[in-house]
């Protein structure tokens, strides 16, 4: 793969699930971003994992089923 | 070796879909192993991998466009994986592979934040992961063979099932990530370390949480097996689960959330240095799922000491080696031994503390 420069920021969040560790990859060509950019762009990534982490299914059995 | 830049919205196995340079004409033949595959700002939206394929690489790092999956497998032979998070990949389910099939060197995977649905590695190298990785709750991560390391960036992983259970030569590192283990499959093995031939398995201090969403599921540890910290809860008012292939297992922390009914099979126990049996939402049913004659779930401190629990009920149960274990406001449903067993007061139904009624 040809070289591409792309900035890593990785970063970790205490949450009440535990710690949350990802990393954002962005393109040289967007960079900077702004401190606004990365603390929604963290805070999306961790509300997703949260929300995955909290959010019963739509369709919980009923007492008696699977 | 060649490089590949997609400027159609075509199909990946489609000549006309790729150019030799960024923004070129198209019908520069169709990618194959070894190839690294690019799609940038001059890609349209709309490209497809609509048909199994092998490829050396596929970056997607400066697209923001979308990238559409139809059932297939796309093999990545030598290099990344790299998505973007401006882009959209659509139509993603568990029809779909991921395989990483490098025989040396190292494979990561970009996810961007995307959810994606299986993932296969398979052959000697190593697969790691760039970021964390969601996969769809009834999705795969399956490590055939090589490496899976997680011990550098540690990211969390979720997943519908992890299996790593074969006896091919392969190494799994865990890291220090959290591990979350949606269950949704009725009877699914949602964590398969069952056959341990050929395994190198190091935990590291990563956290397990098995979470079903209200389905039977199993977790087969693999005897022998050494653990951190490993949990199970339900995302609903009612979980059940058991455990198998756990001679010898350990770890350094055991935890259970109730309401929760977890099940042993077969004829070993578990050994952790702390377990906790978190009751403050509902009752935790102990028992063995294979049979009554036998105190089969055998619970070991490893330094020694008591185990306490309040509002469980026990069946089959006994502690292990220098344990003493005691339950309090709970229920002896039979078979046990050396466990103090206190009725709660009043003697409230077993199914009122159970629904918490």
């Amino acid at each position: 793969m040809p070289d591409r420069i792309t900035v890593k920021v990785d970063f970790e969040v205490e949450t009440e699930r535990g710690l949350y560790r990802d990393a954002l990859t962005i393109p040289i060509e967007d960079w900077p971003w702004s401190e606004e950019q990365i603390v929604a762009a963290k805070q999306a990534r961790v509300d997703n994992w949260l929300a995955i982490m909290t959010t019963p299914p739509a369709d919980e059995p009923q007492d008696g089923e699977g | 070796m060649a490089t590949y830049y997609c400027v159609a919205a075509g199909n990946f196995n489609s000549a006309s879909t790729w150019a030799s340079s960024s923004g070129g004409a198209g019908g520069a033949g169709t990618p194959g192993p070894g190839d690294a595959c690019i799609l940038d700002g001059n890609t349209p939206s709309g490209p497809t991998i609509s048909a199994s394929q092998t490829i050396g690489s596929l970056d997607c790092s400066a697209f923001t466009g979308t990238l559409n999956r139809s059932n297939s497998s796309l093999t990545i032979d030598t290099g990344d994986v790299v998505l973007s998070s401006g882009m959209t990949y659509a139509d993603v389910n568990t029809s779909q592979n991921w395989a990483f099939s490098a025989t040396a060197g190292t494979q990561t995977l970009t996810s961007a934040g995307h959810t994606l649905g299986n993932i296969t590695k398979t052959n000697a190298g190593v697969f790691t992961l760039g970021d964390a990785l969601t996969m769809l709750p009834n999705a795969t991560l399956n490590i055939t063979s090589g490496t899976f390391d997680n011990s550098v960036g540690n990211y969390n992983v979720t997943c519908g099932i992890f299996n790593g259970s074969n006896s091919n030569t392969r190494t799994i590192k865990l890291g220090s990530a959290i591990y979350t283990i949606l269950m949704v499959g009725n009877s699914v093995t949602s964590w398969s370390l069952g056959t341990t031939t050929g395994l190198t398995f190091d935990a590291g201090t990563s956290q397990l949480k098995f979470r079903t969403t209200g389905v039977v599921f199993q977790v087969s540890l693999g005897n022998n097996n050494t653990y951190y910290d490993i949990e199970f809860s339900s995302s609903v008012s009612h979980g059940m689960g058991y455990m198998s292939a756990m001679s010898g297992v350990s770890c350094n922390q055991f935890r259970v959330v109730g309401p929760f009914v977890l099940l042993q099979s077969g004829n070993s126990g578990l050994t952790a240095a702390n377990f906790d049996f978190d009751t403050s939402t509902g009752l935790i049913v102990l028992c063995n799922r294979d049979a009554f004659n036998a105190q089969r779930f055998v619970l070991t401190l490893s330094g020694g000491g008591q185990i306490s629990m309040d509002k469980v009920a026990i069946q089959s149960s006994r502690p292990g080696t220098s344990t003493t274990f005691i339950a309090t406001n709970s229920y002896d449903l039979g078979n046990n031994s050396s466990i103090t067993i206190t009725p709660p007061g009043g003697g409230a139904p077993l199914s009122r503390i159970f629904t918490g009624m």
